[in-house]
C-alpha cells in the first residue's frame, strides 16, 4: 500500500503543479463595470441589499422579464455584487419547489423579495403573511385575480406588497384587427376554461368587442388535442377571424390554429409576441423585458427607502408588434396593412417570407465613434479554418472597425481556432473565459455552440451560421438565449430557381450531392429540395460522407440523365469541388453552385453568401452590444446578402449563353 | 478557476475513454480503432434518449450498452470472421458513422433544456454560490459536476480493478500477455478478446454520453482524433505510475488523462496559437515515453558514481 501511493504520489504532485500554475496564471479579477447611468448615488444604501428573485418556470418571455428587471436596477445604481446581493431562485415548473423555496425567503434576511409570474407571486405572498418581507410583482396578468389582497384601487393593497400587472393587449389586438379589415364583423376565440389568465383575456375581448360592434365566437378547448376541433367550429360559424388570448392551451398549439385558419383562408391573430414566424397575421404583446424593467424601477424605489404602501400597483403593457405579410396572402375578406402599423412593427416577415429587420443597420446609433468606458476583451471562435472562415473573420474584424469602435481603444480581439477539435474547441472555449473576455465572437454553429454552454450569461455573438434555430439556441428571431444574438443565413437557393430557368429554359432535372453528417448541409439540402419543388424541378440527390466518395457521387449523378447540377453547400463538397467540376465537365453538365471558390473552379454560375458581409452584421450587432444594449434585446440578424459570380468560359463550353442582364448584375465574372 | 475546473471535469470524462483505450491496447493488446465511433454512439444514443425524456441515468446506461454492442461486432469481425483487427475497428468506425446519424436522425443535436446527470448535479444549488478563496471564485455548481463524475469514475475503476482480479479477468488479462498459454489453458480466445472489445467500447460510449451531457450538445463528428487523446492518456499514465500493475495502471490512466487536459489549458493560457496544439500534444506523449527511461539512466549513473 504504502508503496504504491510512492509511486502514485509523483502523478498527485504533477497534477497539483500543473493546476497551481494553471491558477496562478490566471488574470486578476475584474473589477465590476462601472455603469454610466448611476443616478441619484445619494440616496442609495452604502450597505449592500439582500435581494431575492423568484420565478416558477424558465420560459424565454419570464428569462426576458428577469433581465429587464436586473437591468433596471442596475440603471438605478444597484449593481449586483457592489451594493445589492441578487439571489435567484426558479422552481423550475414545480410547485412543491416553489414553496420550499418561498419558506426559505421568507425565513431568509431578505431586503426585499422580487417575484416574477402569477405563481411565485401566489405562493410567496402565502408564505409571507406573518412576515411581511417587503415583496414587488411583476409578469402577473390580473394582480387582483391571484387573491393576494390586492384590490381594484391602485392603492388597495397591503403594506408590504406591491408590483406591476401585466394583461395579454386583447383591446389593442382587435382595434388593430379592425383597422387592418374595417368590414371585420365576426372574430372567433378558443379558450381553456380552466385558466386564471385566459379568462382575463377572454372577458376583457368580450367587452371590446361590444364596443367594436364585432361578434364574438367563443369554443372550449380542454387540452392541445382539442384545439383544431374548437378551431374547426368556430371557422363552421363563420368567423373571419381567429383571436388567441393569453390562453397557453391556445398558445401551445398555434401552429395547428394558424394552419386551420388559413386553409379556410381566414388570418390569426394573438396578443402574445412571436407568433408570426408560425403563421399568424400579426402578434400584438407586451414587451416582457420593458416589463421587467418597469417591475425594476418599482424595486430600486423600495430599495432606496421609500413605503411600499405608497407604490401603487400599476398596469403596464409596453406593446411589441410582429407583423406577417406573407400571411395576408390569400386571405378572404378586404385585408391589408396600413403603412403606419409596418412602419411600428418590431419584426416584419414579407411577402416572400423573409424576416425584415428594421431595427438593425438602419440608423447608426448616435454614440457612434464615442470611445467605451472599459476596454472590451474579444476573442473569435473558430471550429475548422477554412477560406469561407477567414472571409468570415475579415468582416467581423473590419465591422468592428467600421461601427466606429477602435482596436487598441475599445477593444482588444484575439482569433482561436480548434482546427476541427471537438476537444479543443471545449478547451478553448474555457480558455477564453479564464482569459476575462467580455464577448465572445463565434465562427460556425459548433462553436456556438460550445460557447453557448460554457458562456455561462456571457454575451455571444454568432456568425456563419446557417440556422440557429436547429443549433438550440433560440426559438425564433427575437425569442432566444438571453446572451446569444447575431446573424445568420443560408443560401440562396430561391434566388438560383430563376437563373437556371433564364440560362436553360428547357431544363427538368437537377441533381446535388449532400452530406447527412453536417448539419448545415442538410438544412442547405433541404432549402434547395424546397426551392427546386417550388420551381417545378424534379431534383436528384446523392449522400457523400468523405473526400473520395465526392468524386464517384458525382459520377452516379452524371448517369441519372440530368439537365444541370445544382450543387447545394457543405464543408465537405466544397473542399472537393475540383472532383465535383471534373466530372460534371465529363458529362457535359454545367453547375449551380453556392460556394464563392467553386466559380473559379469551373462552376458556370456562383450564387455565394457573402461571409465577408454576415461578419460585418455580426460585428454592428457585437457594436451594440459592446454600447450597452443587451444581446436579449437583439433579435437574429439574417443576413440576406449574396454574390453572383459568373464563369463565362465554363458556360461557353456547354454552349450556354449568358445574357448581357445578368453579366451586368454578376459581382465577378471569369471570362476565361 | 473555471478554466481548471472545466479541464479536471473534460480530464476525468475523458478518462473513461481512456480507461477503454488501457483495456483495448494495453491488456488485450489490440488496436481499436473502434473509439472513434463508439464514443459519438454513446454521445448520439443518450441525446436521442434525454430529448425523448427518458432518465438521464438510464440513457447513460444504454449508451454504455450500446457502445458494448459496438465492440462486440469488432470481436466478432475479427475473431469469427478471421478479419485484420485494425481493419474489423476501421469497418465498424465507418459504419457507426451512419449509425449514428440514423440514431439522432441529424447531426447535431442541442440538449441545451433537458434534464442531464450533469445538470441535476448542478440544480443541487443556485448557479449564483461561489466560494472564494484568495483571489479565486470557485462556482460550486461546477464542483459539483466534478465530483459526480469523480464518484462515477472511482465507481467504475473500482468496479474494474475487482473484475480484473477475478478469474475470468486473469484470464482475459493473460489473452492479451500470452495468447498461447491461454489457450493451452482452455480458454476460448476469440470469445475472451469479443467480450474485452464489448467492455473497453462500453467504457468509451460512457465517457461519450457523459461528455455530450457537459458540453450540452451531441454531434456525429465527434469522434474524430480521440483515440490519440485515450491513448496519449495511456502512456502518460505508464510513465507516471512506472508499474504494470492493473491498479497502478487504471489510477495512472485517470490521472493521465487530468494531467494532459490541464497541460493542453495551460499551454493555451500561456497563448499558444491553438493551430500548434497538436504538435504539443506530440511533444507531450514523446516526453512521456522517454523520460522515464532517462531518469533510470540517470540515476543508474549517480548510483555508479556514487560507489566510484
Amino acid at each position: 500500500m504504502g508503496e504504491s501511493l510512492k509511486r502514485l504520489s509523483f502523478g498527485f504532485f504533477l497534477i497539483a503543479l500543473a493546476s497551481a500554475v494553471l491558477l496562478l496564471s490566471e488574470a486578476p479579477r475584474q473589477k465590476p463595470r462601472e455603469t454610466s447611468l448611476a443616478t441619484s448615488e445619494s440616496t442609495i444604501p452604502t450597505r449592500t441589499m439582500r435581494v431575492a428573485m423568484f420565478q416558477m418556470a424558465s420560459q424565454p418571455i419570464i428569462d426576458e422579464g428577469a433581465q429587464g428587471v436586473i437591468d433596471s436596477l442596475k440603471e438605478a445604481g444597484f449593481v449586483d455584487g457592489k451594493n445589492l446581493k441578487l439571489t435567484r431562485f426558479n422552481a423550475e415548473g414545480d410547485i412543491a419547489t416553489g414553496n420550499a423555496i418561498s419558506q426559505e425567503l421568507a425565513a431568509g434576511d431578505y431586503d426585499l423579495v422580487i417575484t416574477l409570474t402569477t405563481g411565485a407571486l401566489q405562493s410567496f405572498a402565502n408564505v409571507n403573511k406573518q412576515r411581511k418581507v417587503p415583496h414587488v410583482f411583476g409578469l402577473v396578468s390580473d394582480p387582483v385575480k391571484a387573491g393576494v389582497g390586492v384590490g381594484t384601487e391602485p392603492m388597495d393593497h397591503p403594506a408590504h406588497l406591491t408590483g406591476i400587472g401585466t394583461f395579454p393587449p386583447v383591446d389593442q389586438a382587435l382595434e388593430l384587427a379592425r383597422r387592418i379589415n374595417p368590414k371585420l364583423s365576426k372574430v372567433g376565440i378558443g379558450w381553456n376554461p380552466a385558466e386564471i389568465n385566459s379568462e382575463v383575456s377572454t372577458k376583457l375581448a368580450r367587452e371590446v368587442c361590444k364596443k367594436l360592434k364585432i361578434e364574438l365566437l367563443e369554443a372550449n378547448v380542454e387540452n392541445t388535442s382539442t384545439v383544431k376541433e374548437a378551431v374547426r367550429s368556430l371557422i363552421d360559424r363563420q368567423a373571419e377571424a381567429l383571436l388567441v388570448g393569453g390562453d397557453v392551451t391556445m398558445l401551445g398549439a398555434i401552429d395547428v390554429v394558424a394552419k386551420t385558419g388559413s386553409d379556410a383562408h381566414i388570418p390569426t391573430f394573438t396578443c402574445m409576441p412571436g407568433n408570426a414566424k408560425k403563421g399568424t397575421l400579426f402578434d400584438v404583446g407586451a414587451n416582457y423585458y420593458e416589463v421587467g424593467r418597469t417591475v425594476g424601477r418599482v424595486a430600486a424605489r423600495v430599495l432606496k427607502g421609500e413605503s411600499i404602501a405608497s407604490i401603487p400597483v400599476e398596469i403596464a403593457i409596453p406593446p411589441k408588434l410582429f407583423v406577417n405579410k406573407l400571411a395576408l396572402k390569400s386571405l378572404n375578406g378586404e385585408w391589408a396593412f396600413p403603412d403606419d402599423v409596418v412602419k411600428s412593427a418590431d419584426s416584419i416577415i414579407d411577402e416572400s417570407g423573409q424576416t425584415d429587420k428594421v431595427t438593425v443597420v438602419v440608423a447608426a446609433p448616435p454614440t457612434q465613434n464615442q470611445p467605451l468606458v472599459n476596454l472590451w476583451q474579444l476573442r473569435i471562435v473558430s471550429y475548422v479554418n477554412s477560406d469561407d472562415v477567414a472571409e468570415a473573420e475579415r468582416g467581423l474584424r473590419e465591422g468592428l472597425k467600421k461601427s466606429g469602435l477602435v482596436e487598441g481603444r475599445d477593444y482588444a480581439v484575439k482569433m482561436l481556432n480548434a482546427q476541427g477539435d471537438m476537444a479543443t474547441l471545449n478547451s478553448l472555449v474555457d480558455a477564453a473565459i479564464a482569459d476575462n473576455t467580455d464577448l465572445l465572437l463565434t465562427i460556425s454553429t459548433q462553436a456556438l455552440q460550445s460557447c453557448v454552454q460554457k458562456a455561462q450569461g456571457l454575451p455571444i455573438v454568432f456568425t456563419m451560421v446557417a440556422n440557429p434555430f436547429a443549433a438550440g439556441v433560440g426559438k425564433s428571431e427575437s425569442d432566444h438565449l438571453s446572451n446569444v444574438t447575431g446573424a445568420y443565413g443560408a443560401n440562396d437557393v430561391k434566388r438560383m430557381m430563376p437563373i437556371i430557368r433564364q440560362l436553360m429554359p428547357d431544363a427538368k432535372k437537377l441533381g446535388t450531392l449532400f452530406v447527412p453528417g453536417e448539419v448545415n448541409s442538410v438544412y442547405s439540402y433541404e432549402l434547395l429540395v424546397e426551392a427546386a419543388r417550388g420551381a417545378g424541378y424534379e431534383l436528384v440527390s446523392v449522400g457523400v460522407n468523405a473526400g473520395t466518395e465526392v468524386l464517384d457521387g458525382t459520377q452516379s449523378l452524371c448517369d441519372q440523365h440530368l439537365d444541370a447540377i445544382c450543387l447545394s453547400n457543405s464543408n465537405l463538397t466544397g473542399a472537393a469541388f475540383p472532383s465535383v467540376a471534373q466530372a460534371a465537365s465529363k458529362a457535359k453538365l454545367p453547375v449551380f453552385a453556392f460556394l464563392g471558390s467553386a466559380s473559379k473552379q469551373g462552376a458556370a454560375v456562383v450564387l455565394t453568401r457573402d461571409y465577408y458581409d454576415m461578419g460585418l452584421d455580426s460585428a454592428q450587432i457585437a457594436a451594440r452590444v459592446m454600447r450597452g444594449e443587451k444581446p436579449a434585446a437583439i433579435p437574429f440578424f439574417q443576413s440576406t446578402k449574396s454574390k453572383l459570380y459568373l464563369n463565362l468560359a465554363s458556360a461557353q463550353k456547354l454552349g450556354l449563353t449568358i445574357p448581357e442582364s445578368l453579366i451586368k448584375a454578376a459581382d465577378q465574372v471569369i471570362d476565361k | 478557476m473555471m478554466q481548471l475546473i472545466g479541464s479536471v471535469s473534460v480530464g476525468l470524462i475523458l478518462s473513461l475513454l481512456a480507461l477503454g483505450v488501457l483495456i483495448s491496447f494495453r491488456i488485450l493488446a489490440f488496436r481499436d480503432l473502434t473509439v472513434e465511433g463508439s464514443i459519438a454512439l454513446g454521445g448520439a444514443v443518450a441525446g436521442t434518449l434525454l430529448v425523448s425524456g427518458w432518465n438521464p441515468w438510464l440513457a447513460t446506461f444504454i449508451a454504455f450498452l450500446a457502445g458494448a454492442c459496438a465492440g462486440t461486432v469488432t470481436g466478432i469481425l475479427t475473431t469469427r470472421l478471421q478479419i485484420n483487427g485494425l481493419l474489423a475497428g476501421i469497418l465498424v468506425m465507418t459504419a457507426l458513422y451512419s449509425v449514428n446519424l440514423r440514431v439522432m436522425n441529424r447531426s447535431n443535436l442541442p440538449l441545451f433544456k433537458e434534464q442531464t446527470v450533469v445538470s441535476m448535479a448542478q440544480k443541487a444549488v443556485s448557479p449564483d454560490l461561489k466560494w472564494t478563496i484568495g483571489r479565486w471564485d470557485i462556482p460550486v455548481q461546477e464542483v459539483l459536476v466534478v465530483i459526480l463524475v469523480l464518484a462515477i469514475i472511482g465507481l467504475i475503476s473500482g468496479i474494474m480493478y475487482a473484475f480484473f482480479k477475478t478469474n475470468l479477468g486473469l484470464a482475459m488479462r493473460a489473452t492479451g500477455d500470452n495468447e498461447q498459454m491461454i489457450r493451452a489453458l482452455g480458454v476460448e480466445v476469440g470469445w475472451m478478446l469479443t467480450f474485452g472489445l464489448a467492455l473497453s467500447n462500453g467504457l468509451v460510449a460512457l465517457s461519450g454520453a457523459l461528455l455530450v451531457q457537459y458540453q450540452g450538445y451531441a454531434d456525429v463528428q465527434m469522434g474524430l482524433g480521440m483515440v490519440v487523446w485515450g491513448l496519449a492518456s495511456v502512456i502518460i499514465g505508464e510513465s507516471l505510475v512506472n508499474s504494470r500493475q492493473i491498479g497502478m495502471l487504471v489510477v495512472g490512466t485517470i490521472m493521465g488523462s487530468i494531467l494532459f487536459r490541464l497541460l493542453v489549458a495551460i499551454a493555451l493560457r500561456w497563448g499558444l496559437n491553438p493551430n500548434d496544439l497538436k504538435l504539443v500534444t506530440a511533444v507531450f506523449v514523446l516526453i512521456a515515453l522517454v523520460a522515464p527511461n532517462a531518469i533510470d539512466v540517470a540515476r543508474r549513473k549517480l548510483s555508479t558514481l556514487g560507489k566510484a
